[in-house]
């Protein structure tokens, strides 16, 4: 029993779980679950398809090339049981995942970077150009609680449009 | 009234985006991967299979529809072979499902021993579990 | 060597048979088809050819006939004084004569007819011609047909004939009819001859073979023979003779001295001096038969005279051989079919004389020196009384006890299964033979899937160590990284966030309600603000929404109210009432609730509560009446639900509509017709 990846998700299928597509050419598609396989069937590609891994690694949203990596690999070459060796690797797995995972994560603190200043700037833009949606002109200037950030802006406008 | 109403329903329930795959039956024309000389056989009926008709592994009763002009197997004749292609879908042991491109036969005889000397094409390894090792030595992949 | 075989010549068919054999095969065998306006030289030569073909056939098959069968001065003597026996000379020659006769006149006729083809002028003339030199070659054949007659039934007597080697080891059994000839033949070989109680049961000759000395012996039983001039002797009788006269062979003369045969010893004395004379050159023995019935002691003087004076005639051909005198007990022999007592004796005697006399034969011939200085018997002789056994080197006998010892000690996979409780019961393991570095590690079982990876893939010798450089590897880059946090003290006032959600709650609204607009829209025109079709531009929401914005909305709302257009004429009695308050009812805050009130119900009419009752309606009181509307409800509920119009409603629609489930299909599917 192996674990395989689903074609088009690129998820762990498990032994028992979803079904597999033979070509003539006998290349083997496997897919974790019908919704995948469904989404093969529209002949859509798993790379245009926001939900899928190939989606994300082509965008740069998921970690691509890391050392955690050249770890797993499918090696056809026999290696002869041993049992220090099986349970040195059992430990380095865990030990890798738990690296991996670290570095999942700075990956996309990383790539998160700079986000909430952008958003704050996006919300204070908006304050100031729909505040009028909310509250007239006129009433805004009685209360000016509100005016601090915005009566600069405001005055621009004004100017502007003068 | 309400009855008309849910018949209506299931008149409109149609338009699937595929054909709907189902068992290997009565006039189904499958091809032949095999150097027997036959090209395409139609079914006539499935052996010891299930009621609905044979899946994927399954012996099958077939009519020649069309053959090489020089091969084993003439146009016409009525042979036996093992379906090991099937576009249905077909559980595995472990409780996963395979399917196939198409739907295709090894010519066998009677005992079981196939008539050409080559398969073409991936092959499912439930063959084994079938006893039909032959064809399993043969074949160019097996899936 | 000839070999005499007859049994593999040619069937010979009758006259009739032969032309249709003949004429058939020319119809197959030459073309058909023929046309008048063919070339005249065509024409002859399809006819020729056919004439020709007919007589080529004929030629081949009477030659066959001719070739196959022996020809009497040909073969050995033996065979053809057998051959003049029973099928007499003369018959058998002239037979044979016809049949050349007749080949060479079909050859004859096919010949004229070619030369008289030659000047046939017309299809006609050709094909009457052929038909004539056909119909020649035909009536030939039908000419010689008593003699193709004859040839076939002497071809199939021959074919039945015993195959009788004429130059090989020989035995030849002689004797009276029923002196146990046959009886003799039985027991020495496998020859399964009829024996009978009765005189002439043998009619021809037969063939057995049996071994002494490791060589086959041919023993050949006759038919008796009587004692009678050789001229009146019958055709089974000349049989037994010619087989004497011409097979160099060993004669046994059989004597039956008990007389059971129905022949005194005398009688039986006088026929062996009466052909005496074909036993010369030849070992012969005198058989005593029947010694059960009577001992060879227990006979008469007078036979015993005659036993004597055979036995020394038959000395004579011993003698004649250059024999030793002396030694007679090969000649006289006494022995019993019936007891098998001296029968071998009489067959090793047999045999051993015939070899004696064939093996002198041989040594008197000239050829024997050519063979005899080839040959050499070598006796090599023993150096000395050593003995030298064979020199097995010690290493190698241990390595031999060795070997077998391993053999007997090996525990096979089935000695295993048996120990432990037979087939079905053992399973063999497959794990025993794994070459491992500890032996302890054959059954551990591995872990396939460990969170979610193979843990194939992750088995890699120097994996600690990969692991190691990745470890230090992180370990730098936390070090390196630090504490970089991103400290973003930008943060919005609970007042802006406040706004900001009443912001985005309004626009999500406008978007919203925009949606639904275009939905419920469809195709229908889109209508300008101002015609306010739904009515819903009222003062009164544009008095809420600029309160919600934060204006006053009194002067707007005023505004709008004079600017409006009256419609129509104002109703007096409001007037009237607005007039008393002085000024409009809906702006002014009316401090006198009484008044209000009362102007409401004036100016409304009251509808009554559903359970109120009415006088007439039969109820007792409005609780009695709720209850009832209650109890109508429900009882109309299920109706309701379905579908129904009222209590009379009973309609069953159909349920298999019939349209749909019956009669004869036409074309379309099933469901959709």
């Amino acid at each position: 029993m192996r674990l395989e990846k689903c074609w088009f998700c690129s998820s762990t299928v498990y032994p028992g779980h979803g079904i597999q597509f033979v070509r003539n050419d006998a290349k083997i598609f496997r897919f974790c679950r019908s919704k995948c396989h469904k989404n093969f069937k529209m002949k859509r590609n798993p790379r245009k398809v926001k939900w899928t891994k190939a989606y994300r690694r082509l965008r740069g949203k998921d970690m691509t090339q890391d050392s955690t990596f050249e770890f797993e690999r499918k090696r056809n070459r026999p290696e002869r049981y041993d049992r220090s060796l099986t349970e040195n690797t059992l430990k380095a797995i865990k030990k890798i995942d738990k690296v991996r995972v670290e570095r999942e994560a700075r990956h996309h603190k990383n790539r998160m970077k700079g986000k909430s200043a952008k958003e704050h700037n996006e919300a204070i833009k908006e304050i100031d150009q729909s505040t009028i949606l909310v509250k007239a002109p006129s009433a805004l200037q009685q209360e000016p609680s509100l005016v601090k950030v915005s009566q600069p802006q405001l005055d621009k406008n004004v100017a502007m449009e003068e | 009234m309400r009855l008309i109403r849910s018949c209506c329903c299931r008149f409109l329930f149609v338009a699937r985006l595929q054909q709907q795959r189902t068992f290997i039956q009565m006039r189904t024309v499958l091809k032949v991967v095999d150097n027997s000389g036959a090209k395409k056989v139609m079914c006539i009926q499935a052996l010891k299979a299930n009621k609905k008709g044979a899946r994927l592994g399954d012996t099958i009763v077939a009519s020649v529809k069309e053959a090489h002009p020089n091969g084993k197997v003439k146009k016409g004749k009525v042979v036996y072979g093992v379906v090991v292609r099937a576009a249905m879908q077909r559980g595995r042991c472990d409780g996963s499902e395979v399917k196939f491109d198409d739907n295709a036969v090894v010519l066998v005889d009677k005992q079981g021993q196939p008539i050409g000397t080559r398969v073409f094409g991936p092959v499912p390894h439930e063959l084994r579990k079938k006893k039909h090792v032959k064809i399993l030595s043969l074949a160019e992949h097996i899936a | 060597m000839v070999q005499y075989n007859f049994k593999k010549m040619t069937v010979v068919p009758n006259g009739k048979d032969f032309i249709d054999i003949i004429l058939s095969r020319t119809q197959r065998q030459t073309p058909t088809v023929v046309h008048k306006g063919y070339a005249i030289s065509r024409l002859r030569q399809f006819y020729m050819r056919k004439v020709k073909y007919t007589q080529q056939n004929f030629h081949e098959k009477l030659s066959t006939i001719v070739d196959e069968f022996p020809r009497l001065d040909d073969i050995h003597p033996f065979y053809g004084d057998l051959l003049h026996v029973l099928y007499n000379k003369d018959h058998y020659k002239l037979a044979l004569g016809q049949i050349n006769t007749a080949r060479n006149l079909i050859g004859k006729i096919s010949k004229d007819y070619v030369k008289l083809l030659k000047y046939g002028d017309s299809l006609y003339r050709c094909k009457c011609l052929k038909v004539a030199a056909l119909g020649r070659m035909c009536t030939v054949i039908k000419r010689i047909g008593p003699s193709l007659a004859y040839l076939e039934q002497i071809r199939q007597h021959m074919a039945r004939l015993p195959s009788i080697d004429p130059n090989t080891r020989t035995i030849l059994i002689c004797g009276y009819p029923n002196v146990g000839k046959s009886s003799f033949i039985n027991k020495i070989t496998r020859a399964d001859v009829d024996v009978q109680p009765y005189a002439f049961t043998t009619k021809s000759l037969f063939v057995g073979h049996t071994d002494y000395k490791y060589l086959r012996y041919q023993v050949i039983d006759t038919p008796g023979i009587l004692d009678r001039p050789f001229e009146d002797r019958n055709i089974i009788e000349m049989c037994s003779i010619t087989a004497l006269a011409h097979l160099r062979a060993a004669v046994l003369f059989f004597l039956d001295i008990s007389g059971s045969c129905g022949y005194s010893i005398a009688q039986q004395a006088a026929l062996f001096h009466s052909i005496k004379s074909l036993f010369m050159n030849k070992p012969l023995i005198i058989v005593c038969n029947k010694t059960d019935l009577q001992p060879l002691d227990g006979i008469s003087e007078e036979d015993k005279k005659l036993v004597a004076e055979m036995k020394s005639e038959a000395m004579k051909t011993v003698i004649g051989q250059g024999g030793e005198a002396t030694n007679d007990d090969g000649v006289l022999l006494t022995m019993s079919t019936l007891t098998e007592e001296g029968v071998i004796a009489v067959k090793n005697a047999a045999c051993d004389r015939l070899l004696n006399q064939r093996v002198e034969l041989k040594m008197k011939s000239k050829k024997i020196n050519d063979c005899l200085n080839r040959f050499h018997v070598a006796m090599p002789k023993p150096r000395d009384n050593k003995e030298r056994p064979p020199c097995i080197p010690q290493a190698v006998i241990e390595a031999k006890i060795k070997q077998a010892a391993e053999k007997e000690k090996r525990q096979t996979e089935r000695d295993l299964e048996n120990e432990n409780g037979g087939a079905g019961v053992y399973s063999a393991s497959l794990k025993k033979h794994y070459i491992l570095a500890n032996d302890e590690w054959k059954e551990d079982v591995m872990p396939e899937i460990l969170d979610g990876h193979n843990v194939y893939d992750f088995v890699d010798p120097d994996i600690l160590h990969r692991l190691e450089e990745l470890e230090r590897e992180e370990g730098l880059r936390q070090e390196e990284e630090g504490d970089d946090f991103e400290m973003d003290g930008l943060e919005l006032t609970p007042e802006e966030k406040k706004t900001l959600a009443a912001i985005r709650k309004k626009k999500s609204l406008l978007i919203q309600e925009h949606r639904i607009k275009k939905s419920t829209a469809e195709s229908r025109p889109i209508v300008p603000r101002k015609f306010d079709k739904d009515r819903e531009f009222t003062t009164k929401r544009m008095g809420r929404q600029l309160s919600k914005l934060g204006i006053d909305p009194s002067r707007a709302i005023e505004r709008a109210r004079s600017r409006s257009v009256s419609r129509g004429r104002k109703r007096e009695r409001s007037v009237d009432r607005g007039d008393t308050d002085g000024g409009d009812a809906m702006e002014v805050d009316t401090p006198n609730k009484k008044q209000r009130m009362l102007s409401r119900s004036r100016s409304r009419s009251r509808s009554r509560p559903p359970t109120e009752v009415a006088p007439g309606e039969g109820f007792k009181d409005s609780n009695q009446k709720a209850k009832a509307l209650q109890k109508a409800r429900k009882s109309n509920k299920n109706r309701n639900k379905d579908a129904r119009r009222g209590e009379a409603d009973r309609v069953i629609p159909t349920l298999k509509p019939k349209h749909l489930f019956s009669g004869k299909r036409s074309i379309g599917k099933t469901q959709r017709r």
